[in-house]
């Protein structure tokens, strides 16, 4: 603004000021600046996806010892912030026995499916041995089945492969429950402490790469500590997950009556049982930053929150 | 002398002068004198420095992000600036609930309010004294009128001509390891992709008017 200009709006402004001068303010003159800002939080929004036709989850009925389920569950970053870890857990688990003396108990939730289908084909007990002992304990079926734990990386070249539990390792469903840091606390499951703690010990003493432990959860995508750590935007990486569940195959056991070994196998008491698990998979975001002009594209969208560990 | 009176004199003035010139033609002898009277009112001009970083723009920010701006002021007139006021509003916001943790936790977890936005953030205030001037969240600014930043009262100067004031505003997006009960969710995931717009307005005011003698009065 020019001076004539300015003083023309000044004696605008003093005319104007005369007025205000009977209302009793002597303040005139005056300028005004404004400044603006725009502030907008990102997402962190984790996706799971299927590899193939098996999808991710597991809705399998009528299995038999040395049955094997594996599915791929493919991590999809759908924010705009790069994702540091995805944890998963067990967060509980449901449990029906639909044969038996005392068959039908509180199924729920996932379990209704399981026991309206299965309650045709186990209308009635046969007449075995093994009905009377028939298993009413969740985490006993849960250890009869093997987990195994791969995760794959899309990572470069795209055959980053690291296994965090293998079929030698024996860990079980019900030790994975049993030391997964569940959302409901410890007390939510079926054991005490000192059984918990053992179950800890056990899943983590098998885990070779200790630092894809998270607490009591374990961290399910690549730690690489590179540019493609966890899930990031850019580079644009997934992640899969192979988990394996194999039905143990036990037949060194045989069921026992009075005293006595019968000829039928032990595990024959699981017929007719049902479980449902709930996995969780949490993604967590990166540890905040300082945002300098280096972080920002010209508009101000912060580009290295897309990126593993800040960009740094 | 206040306006009122300076702008009566030169109406005052005016009225003689063509009285003067009406009956100056008759007699064979006369004299004339003129005087000059110059008003010429000053220029009160507050300027944000081009040192300012208040206007800025972030976009995917995610809670632990922190910023730090400056804020210069600057007065660029010819008169002493008495206060400067400052009031702020934020505008722009809409609630988002990005992960629609309103099916996944309960309905309503994913709701919140332009409140409950703002006090995600942290703001500081340093003077250029290294002086704390305020140190809240957003959503204290948010609403503000007329807040002497000057530190000053109505006869003081609180910025004088040619004279700078640097502000330094630090900005922190809260991180709160809190989860909803019950569910791994962060209570914070309901401020994914909400955004708001900052506007703050500076108004200079001027000092009291005064008795003047001749010369460069301010």
């Amino acid at each position: 603004m020019n001076l004539k200009k300015k003083i023309a709006v000044g004696s605008i402004t003093a005319a104007l000021g005369l007025s205000l001068v009977a209302g009793g303010t002597y303040a005139a003159f005056n300028d005004v600046e404004n400044t603006s800002a725009d502030f907008a939080a990102g997402t962190l929004e984790l996706d799971l996806q299927s590899v193939d036709e098996n999808g991710y989850e597991f809705q399998v009925l009528n299995l038999k010892p040395g049955d094997t389920m594996t599915r791929d569950i493919k991590f999809v970053n759908e924010g705009s912030l790069a994702i540091k870890e995805v944890l998963m857990a067990i967060e509980d688990v449901q449990f029906a026995n639909l044969i038996g003396p005392e068959a039908g108990a509180e199924a729920t939730g996932d379990l209704d499916i399981a026991s309206s289908e299965m309650d045709a084909q186990f209308f009635s007990a046969p007449d075995d041995a093994w009905v009377d002992q028939v298993n009413t304990d969740p985490l006993e079926y849960l250890d009869q089945f093997r987990v195994s734990l791969i995760t794959l990386g899309a990572e470069s070249g795209g055959d980053y492969q690291k296994e965090l539990l293998g079929d030698d390792d024996n860990v079980t469903l019900k030790d994975f429950y049993l030391a997964s840091d569940s959302v409901h606390g410890d007390s939510s499951k079926p054991a005490n402490a000192s059984e918990i703690a053992d179950a800890r010990n056990k899943v983590y003493g098998a885990i070779d790469e200790k630092n894809y432990i998270k607490g009591h959860r374990l961290n399910v995508t690549t730690e690489t500590n590179d540019d493609w750590e966890g899930l990031p935007l850019n580079p644009y990486d997934e992640d899969v997950l192979r988990l394996k569940i194999e039905f143990i195959d036990n037949t060194e056991d045989m069921l026992v009556v009075d005293d006595v070994e019968t000829d039928e196998y032990w595990q024959n008491i699981f017929q007719g049982n049902a479980a449902a698990l709930t996995f969780s998979f949490e993604a967590t975001q990166w540890d905040g930053q300082e945002i300098t002009d280096e972080d920002t594209d010209e508009n101000g969208y912060i580009e290295t929150n897309e990126e593993a560990n800040n960009g740094e | 002398m206040d306006i009122k009176k300076k702008l009566g004199i030169g109406v005052l003035t005016g009225a003689l002068g063509l009285s003067l010139v009406g009956g100056g033609t008759w007699a064979a002898f006369n004299d004339v004198e003129e005087t000059t009277n110059v008003f010429a009112a000053g220029v009160l001009d507050l300027e944000i420095g081009e040192e300012s970083t208040m206007d800025f723009s972030l976009d995917n920010l995610k809670p632990g992000d922190h910023w730090t701006e400056t804020l210069v002021l600057r007065n660029n007139g010819t008169l002493d600036i008495n206060q400067i006021l400052t009031s702020i509003e934020v505008t722009g916001w809409e609630d988002v609930d990005a992960l629609d943790l309103n099916s996944k936790v309960y309905d309503g977890a994913g709701n919140n309010k332009l409140s409950d936005f703002l006090k995600q953030f942290e703001v500081t205030v340093t003077d250029g004294d290294g002086n704390v001037f305020f140190d809240g969240t957003l959503n204290q600014l948010h609403g503000q009128s007329n807040i002497d930043i000057t530190g000053t009262d109505t006869n003081t100067v609180g910025l004088s001509v040619n004279d700078n004031m640097t502000y330094q505003v630090d900005f922190k997006f809260k991180n709160v390891d809190e989860t909803f009960d019950g569910s791994r969710f962060q209570v914070q995931n309901k401020y994914q992709d909400e955004q708001a717009e900052i506007n703050v307005k500076f108004e200079a005011t001027q000092m009291p008017g005064e008795e003047q003698s001749n010369g460069w009065a301010n």
